[in-house]
């Protein structure tokens, strides 16, 4: 009768498979579908259980799950996959790289004292450093990468050498098949009914600008991080307001 | 402690089948995620699932979204390939898209993904006869079923 009692429970443990690992990938919560591979096939992804760094998490149909990455939040939306690629938290630094291959992730990093704190998203095309901030990051074949930041400062860059600090109400998107991305002030622009441009430009410089808009203006690399250290400062502009003639 | 055997059993004959229930739609996500190629039946299968209901075969789960009014009522194979056209009919109809003119009088797939551009549910511009892979049908599906929750 003992045997059939551990038998049973053995059975059981095997169907909610837990495990106990040293890793500080912590599984927060899980709603709907959530599984995870860390070797030849998926598991049911459960509360309170760790994974490894190489593990990768799936989430299905309005399903979520949330992970604790060295007390940075990691919430895995619905119809994702994501690779924990790199995992490392030692004194001085925690080190951490998620892959996105499809779907989208909201992380939210914490700058904490002295600590030095990496975290990458890496999606196939583009790479984003998270510090101190929040980001949404999406990937998939039909939009491509999209990011958005809606507190702090990412940086964003690809292979192609491109190099973009994003935040405010500003966007990264880089489209399938695109080595350079969208104006990160598009998404603004396409919701706006108004047209910025400087002062005293010639006409042919306006139709150059209605033409090519922000590429021109706000559409190029930033190798050097100018657009990061100019963050945070005070500046005046002066607008002029122009109404169309009736 | 007599029946403590059978109380273990019986839990275990519940947790097997939806174990595995849930993990056969994750292998689906799996395979499908890296599909060059996806199929009416994958598209059926996905949007029933964002439906609510997990359906046994294909012909069960397109006779649901008949019935729901979210898939044409016509001959597709389950093994068809993919167009566009088909998952922007689904997709217009499942969220009731009606903010596109032409879309709003025909309700046609044409139509259908000029109103599915318009709305960000998938690029505008694109071709309606445009084959999709799994990829792609899983991102526009996320899309279908975040707007979905926001309507709600």
């Amino acid at each position: 009768m003992k045997t059939l009692y551990t038998s049973l429970l053995a059975s059981l443990a095997l169907v909610f498979t837990l495990t106990a690992v040293d890793s500080a990938v912590l599984v927060v919560s899980t709603k709907g579908e959530a599984a995870y591979k860390d070797g030849a096939s998926w598991k049911p992804l459960v509360k309170g259980q760790s994974i490894r760094e190489g593990a990768m998490v799936m989430t299905g149909v309005k399903s979520q799950a949330v992970l604790n990455i060295d007390n940075n939040t990691l919430t895995v939306n619905q119809l994702t996959t994501i690779k924990v690629l790199r995992n490392s938290l030692t004194k001085s630094s925690s080190d951490n790289a998620i892959g996105l291959k499809n779907g989208s992730v909201n992380a939210r990093v914490k700058r904490i004292g002295a600590l030095r704190t990496r975290f990458n998203i890496v999606t196939p095309v583009a790479t984003s450093s998270v510090r101190g901030t929040e980001q949404n990051t999406s990937h998939g074949p039909a939009f491509g990468t999209r990011i958005e930041v809606p507190t702090g400062l990412v940086n964003a860059s690809n292979e192609s050498g491109v190099s973009r600090n994003v935040g405010g109400r500003s966007s990264f998107s880089l489209r399938p098949g695109n080595q350079r991305p969208e104006s990160l002030l598009g998404d603004l622009r396409n919701s706006s009914i108004t047209g910025l441009n400087p002062a005293n430009i010639t006409g042919d410089e306006q139709t150059g600008l209605q033409v090519f808009g922000d590429q021109l203006l706000d559409n190029f690399d930033d190798a050097l991080g100018f657009y990061g250290r100019n963050v945070g400062g005070k500046a005046n502009v002066n607008i002029d307001l122009i109404w169309p003639q009736p | 402690m007599k029946f403590t055997p059978a109380v273990l059993l019986l839990a275990l004959m519940f947790a097997l089948p939806s174990a595995a229930q849930q993990m056969g739609n994750i292998n689906f996500y799996a395979e499908l995620g890296d599909r060059p190629v996806a199929t009416v039946g994958d598209a059926v299968k996905l949007f029933a699932i964002t439906l609510g209901k997990n359906p046994r075969d294909f012909n069960e789960a397109k006779k649901f979204l008949v019935h729901e009014g979210v898939f044409p009522d016509r001959p597709f194979a389950e093994g068809d390939a993919l167009r566009r056209r088909t998952v922007a009919y689904m997709a217009a109809r499942y969220l009731k898209l009606g903010d596109s003119l032409m879309y709003s009088i025909f309700k046609n797939e044409r139509y259908a993904v000029t109103a599915c551009g318009a709305n960000g549910i998938m690029p505008a511009g694109k071709g309606e006869w445009d084959i999709l892979s799994g990829g792609e049908l899983m991102e526009i599906v996320a899309r279908v079923a975040e707007r979905a929750e926001g309507n709600r």
